[in-house]
């Protein structure tokens, strides 16, 4: 299996910034597969899970109909399905980033806002801040664990269930399920840690 | 991370946390009591990774999807803010107010002083030449809504870079997207706010207006807890038309309807696709598409605790059908719906199952709880018994204990039995469901000692393997079941020797299924006419008689008196006949006037069928499915033939996903195209698909001989039109001895069978030989389906043939003479395409006489 390097995810990253006609196309697709993030949460809490969507499938696709422009030939699936993970991964954390950065009296706009819009922000900031604190511990999980951080950061980020990543990774059902639930032990312990 | 762990002391300790999950609790402590001693900081560390590893962790999935969303949304806007004090129209900015999904928002106020207004205004990216005209319009359209719950649009114009902005009603609040948190609300708090939202719908709905994109980010929230809708009838201005494929619209992908998504036009009910998928939203936080095509359990499972969860499960799911026309037809009625899942009544988006209703009604009466479990099973025969029990209670206070032990007995078993399947197991569930039936009929027939028991079983069972197309099992079971006779409540019986019944007819065991429908339709006329106020418990016995009765005479080619019984049955209906039962009478009349050749009246009949069948059952259900095969069967009578193939294609891409390979089901499909194809002579294509249908038709174990047979004939005659002689004579062979082995020789089918096999010797020049076919088949059908059957007039036009082949122009013309009356009565459209060989006859008679007479 071949590793996904941190250059593909930039470059594609930045392949989609720039050319905001892919990006609008591709976004109303990745919005379906990120608001699937917080069911697989509850599947992998131990709910039954449900009708899986056909968007990763569509996701899938219009990556790999812009990887091709790239002129790179990639064309193994699985490969694409553990890049998506980890763009879909640093697009989260470069909003996060963003976003506490404007916060921090960035734009000009946010003193006129309303109350509720701060409220509102808030609420963006807090899960900012504890998003950006899962990665600092996804991070150090890294280090000493590669394969088990992939498998809890595309749980999380790009929602993919056990089975599709068992699929992805060419490991057991069994094993993907056991490094989520240690992954997640030790992340929650990492948070602990980290809370003021 | 604040952990002083070493890499190596990382790997190790989750080495060991492996191990320890691995172990049982008792091993566990063990492990760890060891560990605490030599090793205190490692034991301290796993013991906290063992808590963590069961604690739920929804949170850190919540605020990155949270996360995800707003990015998922930023990426759409540009990031260009227009300074305060911009002046756009009459109108002047104030300030930003947030992004919505199309645009910045800003607050801003008229300019002109023309009078004091605080408004929104929404900056879209659109290019649009008829802007001005279609924002005249919608203006117009809203200018009909007034509602407390409605934002209203006010205004709209170009700007200078060929933007546009939108002007609507200033409301103060936060929208749900920000500020709706699940859980922070009841289930009960949450469906009243949601009544506001119905309501302001209702009102647009009335005015023939459509929101077009509800969703959280389109709700706003006051302080006082009440929603209100902004961006109505936004959509439809943005849109394009039909939008451009894999252009995304403007619109939020997780709260469009399917029909929306699909890039097509959505009307009031794309709004209540999206009013369903918002209260799942708002009940769950999750994604609203998972609601559609989920069965009520998987749904029920994302809802948060709450009384009743499958009505509510229920009423998400009728919202959010696939299909527009499977919807609420109203907000109003998703409303009442609501209000009645409040109140604990019965709602209509759960089948009016006599269980169901029982399972409310026993809820609302608080009995014991495993009544509740009983019932809810859904299965009739349960049902049956906790009804008995309803009506006995406070009667006959013993009795009714009986039969509430019974019902518990009952369900126990069948709990026990259901436990035996493996949830976890995807794959190769049907299997499992056979698998399961055939313990459960073993463990039935060990009930001898508990004999009432044993025959709600084996009745059940009965159903059971008859719904899943095992007619065979269904017989032997229902047969044991209605000798036991126990059970001392004369309707009871009365059902199950209905289950017989059917599934006799299903085994063509006609003569012992009519004996016993005749027995049955005597005894409950009689107890109609008795005195007997009691509420019965099969309201519809009668009717279902005769519907069997009817079903009976069609499959024995009896139509006339199917007609008959069907009419006296739709005599009976009323407002409560449910419509699966009606679905069923008209099925039955479109069956019988099919045979009867009278496809207009068929179609229409079919047609009012399948209307009742999706009503009832849902587009997907195998009866609605039969429907449309059989409508377009009648279609392909008619000679719309491309429309009869279009809707055997359909029923057969469902089939193919719903079924299991080598269905019959499919082949059913697979001949019903092969047909389409023979009508319009494409002996090629027909060939192809009967030859699929047959390869299905023989994986069946055992084989079903009557469809088998039906196909083989419809082979040979494909085999023969494309020059494969020897095979069609060989196919022939093998349908007739199928097909006598199913109806005995006086039936239509073998009637068929036979005149095909007058084609090959008729062409090979041996007229004597196929003449004796034709007799033999036309003897069958003139005794069968009388004088004016189009099968007795095909027949005496294909004697005609022959004599008119041998040179017997006298006989020929005379056999002629006996077709031509019988076409005319059922085929009077002279360019009926089931004309064609009489006509060919006609016209080569009448050339061959004055041939004869030009010799003379």
């Amino acid at each position: 299996m071949d590793e996904v390097s941190d250059g593909e995810v930039t470059q594609l990253i930045e392949e989609l910034r720039q050319d905001p006609d892919q990006f609008e196309r591709l976004i109303p697709l990745m919005y379906n597969d990120l608001r699937r993030i917080g069911h697989n949460q509850r599947a992998a809490a131990g709910f039954i899970a449900g009708p899986t969507l056909q968007t990763t499938a569509l996701v899938n696709e219009a990556f790999l109909k812009l990887r091709g422009r790239l002129d790179q030939g990639c064309e193994n699936r699985l490969h694409f399905q553990r890049l998506m993970a980890k763009v879909m991964r640093q697009l989260i954390i470069d909003y996060a980033r963003r976003q506490l950065a404007e916060k921090r009296g960035g734009l000009q706009a946010h003193e006129t806002l309303t109350e509720a819009h701060h409220a509102a922000d808030d609420q963006a900031s807090q899960d900012s801040d504890f998003t950006l604190a899962v990665e600092e511990a996804l991070k150090t999980l890294e280090a000493d664990n590669p394969r088990q951080a992939e498998i809890l950061a595309a749980t999380l980020y790009a929602g993919y269930t056990s089975r599709e990543l068992a699929d992805i990774l060419d490991l057991s059902e069994r094993t993907i399920r056991r490094e989520l639930q240690k992954g997640r032990a030790w992340l929650m312990i990492a948070l602990d840690d980290a809370r003021p | 991370m604040a952990l002083p762990l070493t890499p190596r002391r990382h790997r190790l300790i989750d080495r060991l946390l492996d191990d320890l999950l691995d172990l049982n609790e008792e091993e566990r402590e063990e492990r760890l009591d060891a560990l605490a001693e030599r090793h205190p900081r490692v034991h301290k560390m796993l013991v906290r990774l063992l808590r963590a590893s069961v604690a739920p962790t929804l949170a850190i999935g919540q605020s990155i999807a949270q996360l995800a969303l707003m990015e998922a949304e930023s990426g759409r806007v540009e990031e260009n803010h227009l300074p305060a004090g911009t002046r756009l129209g009459p109108w002047r900015i104030l300030g930003p107010a947030g992004k919505g999904g199309m645009g910045l928002v800003y607050e801003g106020e008229r300019a002109d002083g023309a009078f004091k207004m605080r408004a929104a205004i929404k900056l879209i990216r659109l290019r649009k030449r008829d802007l001005e005209e279609r924002l005249q319009q919608e203006r117009e359209l809203m200018a009909r809504l007034s509602h407390p719950g409605i934002a209203r649009l006010i205004d709209g114009g170009e700007t200078l870079d060929g933007g546009a902005y939108l002007v609507m009603e200033w409301i103060d609040g936060e929208d749900l997207s920000h500020a709706w948190r699940p859980g922070e609300n009841t289930v009960d708090q949450t469906i009243s706010r949601f009544f506001g939202l119905c309501d302001a719908i209702s009102h647009a709905h009335q005015r023939l207006v459509i929101h077009g994109d509800i969703k959280p980010g389109n709700v706003r929230i006051d302080s006082d807890g009440n929603l209100r809708l902004l961006d109505f009838g936004i959509s439809r201005l943005l849109q394009d038309g039909p939008a451009t494929k894999g252009q995304p619209r403007a619109m939020t992908p997780g709260f469009a309807a399917p029909e929306l998504q699909a890039g097509g036009h959505g009307g009031t009910t794309a709004d209540i696709w999206a009013l369903g998928a918002l209260l799942f939203w708002m009940l769950t936080g999750q994604n609203p598409d998972l609601v559609t095509g989920s069965s009520i359990r998987a749904v029920t499972n994302r809802l948060p605790a709450c009384p009743r969860q499958r009505d509510l499960a229920a009423i998400l799911i009728r919202a959010c059908q696939i299909e527009p026309s499977q919807r609420y037809a109203s907000v109003g009625e998703l409303a009442s719906d609501l209000s009645r899942y409040q109140r604990a009544e019965p709602v209509s988006a759960r089948p009016a199952k006599r269980t169901y209703l029982l399972a409310r009604f026993i809820g609302r009466h608080r009995m014991a709880s495993t009544m509740t479990v009983a019932a809810l099973l859904g299965l009739a025969s349960l049902s049956m018994v906790a009804v008995f029990q309803a009506r006995l209670a406070g009667i006959e206070r013993d009795r009714a204990q009986l039969e509430a032990t019974r019902a518990t007995q009952v369900s126990d078993f069948l709990v026990n039995l259901f436990e035996q399947a493996d949830p976890g197991q995807h794959l190769g569930e049907r299997l499992s469901v056979y698998e399961l039936l055939d313990i459960g009929r073993d463990h039935a027939k060990d009930l001898v000692s508990i004999p009432d028991q044993q025959a709600i079983m084996l009745i059940t069972l009965a159903r059971v393997y008859r719904a899943l197309g095992q007619p065979d099992q269904a017989v032997e079971l229902a047969r044991q079941a209605v000798t036991i006779d126990t059970i001392d409540d004369a309707d009871w019986r009365a059902a199950a020797s209905l289950t017989l019944a059917r599934s006799l007819i299903d085994t063509h065991q006609a003569t012992e299924a009519e004996q016993l429908l005749d027995r049955l339709a005597r005894i409950a006329k009689d107890s109609e006419n008795t005195i007997d106020s009691r509420p019965t418990t099969y309201p519809h016995h009668y009717l279902e008689i005769l519907l069997a009765q009817a079903r009976l005479a069609n499959t024995t080619g009896n139509e006339e008196r199917a007609i008959d019984l069907l009419n006296s049955a739709e005599a009976l209906f009323s407002q409560d006949t449910p419509p699966r039962l009606q679905a069923e009478q008209q099925t039955l009349l479109g069956a019988a006037r099919f045979q009867n050749s009278d496809y207009a009246m068929a179609q229409r009949h079919f047609e009012n069928a399948l209307e009742l069948h999706t009503v009832a059952r849902g587009a997907r259900h195998p009866r609605t499915l039969d429907t449309i095969n059989f409508l377009a069967q009648s279609l392909a009578q008619l000679g719309r033939v491309d429309e009869a193939r279009e809707r055997l294609m359909a029923s057969l891409a469902i089939r193919q996903q719903v079924l299991q390979i080598g269905h019959p089901l499919i082949a059913y499909d697979l001949h019903s195209i092969g047909s389409t194809y023979w009508l319009e002579r494409d002996f090629d294509n027909a060939l192809h698909w009967w030859k699929r249908a047959l390869e299905t038709r023989q994986q069946q174990q055992p084989p079903d001989l009557a469809e088998l047979s039906t196909t083989q004939n419809g082979l040979a005659l494909a085999l023969m039109e494309t020059g494969q002689k020897k095979e069609a004579e060989a196919m022939l062979e093998d349908a007739l001895e199928n097909a006598l082995a199913v109806y005995g020789r006086e039936h239509l089918r073998v009637a068929s069978i036979i005149a095909n096999q007058g084609i090959p010797p008729s062409r090979r020049g041996e007229l004597s030989t196929a003449l004796g076919f034709h007799r033999e088949a036309l003897a069958i059908r003139r005794k069968i389906a009388g004088k004016y059957h189009h099968h007795t007039g095909h027949s005496k036009a294909s004697i005609a043939g022959i004599f008119l082949r041998k040179g017997d122009l006298e006989e020929a013309e005379r056999w002629l003479g006996k077709a031509l009356p019988v076409y005319d009565e059922i085929f009077p459209e002279s360019d009926h395409p089931q004309r064609a060989m009489l006509q060919r006859i006609e016209r080569d008679l009448t050339l061959a006489i004055e041939d004869s007479r030009d010799n003379d």
